[in-house]
């Protein structure tokens, strides 16, 4: 798709097809639409538990964050004893600002800015 | 495609979704699932992340179809805004894992692990790499105001809608962005080139 020999002086055109070649990604589509769905499926038949966690607020992730933290630390667990590894890294993406606008998300723990 | 405006298309569709109409939100990841994880894939270093995000973008469209406006936005920058805001948050949580302890450092951006002079990689694979590899290293907002623009086709208009800013400071972002990677790509390919990698 790229095409040119591009090197060195690469214009517009031929730096957008690299960059569109370099994006691009060779995964099963197929599949994802069926995890997708059986993730709706398993939402809907309440047995993913995580799902009560969106009704969860900007202002209420943060306080359930830090209170599992408190009981970690008050029983010298690690969070993934509690929750096991991964409810503990879903709380985690929650608690990082996946609730919306604020959550823990307000704290910025080094993303990178431009 | 019959002259039907595309954002009545997505209009439409997103009433589907919100009314329970599972094989809309099927046809919504079939338009746009490639582009999304396209795009989450390079702006996070990792497919497997990327995956996650495409899933989590259509899991929230499902859910929040009705909330959905037409006068506001087309629906495709509807979802890669979603996008951008969960990628956003998976950069910020991978460094809350590391800072409780979940997860090793691995820095701010993982590069694939290719070295450039590998015998075993070919002229066209490498350009792709190098440039993989050069877009990790472009500040958070340019990667991304590049991204929206060259895999996405998004507009300028579109990609500041996105990006919550204003078409100035993405033109801004596009410049910078665009004249890094060109500075970058001419001196790795260049590098590699001449340390005998090309054809």
């Amino acid at each position: 798709m790229t095409g040119e020999d591009d090197s060195p002086g690469l214009d517009d055109r031929a730096l957008d097809n690299l960059i569109r070649d370099a994006a691009a990604s060779d995964v099963d589509e197929a599949a994802t639409r069926r995890a997708v769905m059986a993730r709706i499926a398993a939402a809907e038949r309440g047995t993913d538990w995580f799902a009560w966690l969106p009704a969860l607020d900007a202002r209420t992730a943060p306080a359930a964050f830090v209170l599992m933290l408190l009981l970690a630390g008050g029983g010298g667990y690690a969070l993934p004893d509690l929750l096991g590894d991964v409810e503990a890294l879903q709380f985690l993406d929650l608690a990082s600002g996946g609730v919306g606008p604020g959550g823990f998300g307000a704290l910025d723990l080094g993303s990178g800015s431009g | 495609m019959s002259g039907i405006d595309p954002r009545e298309e997505g209009a439409r569709t997103m009433a589907a979704i919100a009314a329970g109409d599972r094989s809309a939100l099927i046809s919504l990841m079939e338009r746009h699932a490639r582009g999304l994880r396209s795009i989450a894939a390079r702006y996070l270093g990792s497919e497997e992340e990327a995956e996650e995000i495409v899933q989590d973008v259509f899991l929230k469209a499902w859910r929040n179809a009705a909330r959905y406006d037409a006068r506001k936005a087309a629906v495709s920058t509807w979802l890669y805004r979603i996008a951008i805001n969960l990628c956003i948050d998976r950069r910020r949580s991978l460094a809350l894992r590391q800072f409780v302890g979940l997860d090793a450092a691995g820095g701010e951006d993982t590069l694939p692990d290719i070295s450039p002079g590998a015998e075993a990689l070919m002229d066209g694979r490498s350009r792709l790499v190098l440039t993989r590899r050069a877009l990790l290293r472009l500040p958070a907002r340019q990667r991304m105001a590049v991204l929206l623009a060259s895999v996405a086709e998004l507009s300028t208009r579109e990609i500041a809608e996105v990006l919550e800013t204003s078409e100035g400071s993405v033109e801004q972002l596009l410049v910078r962005a665009r004249r890094r990677l060109r500075e970058e790509l001419d001196d790795t390919m260049g590098d590699w080139e001449s340390t005998g990698g090309s054809r």
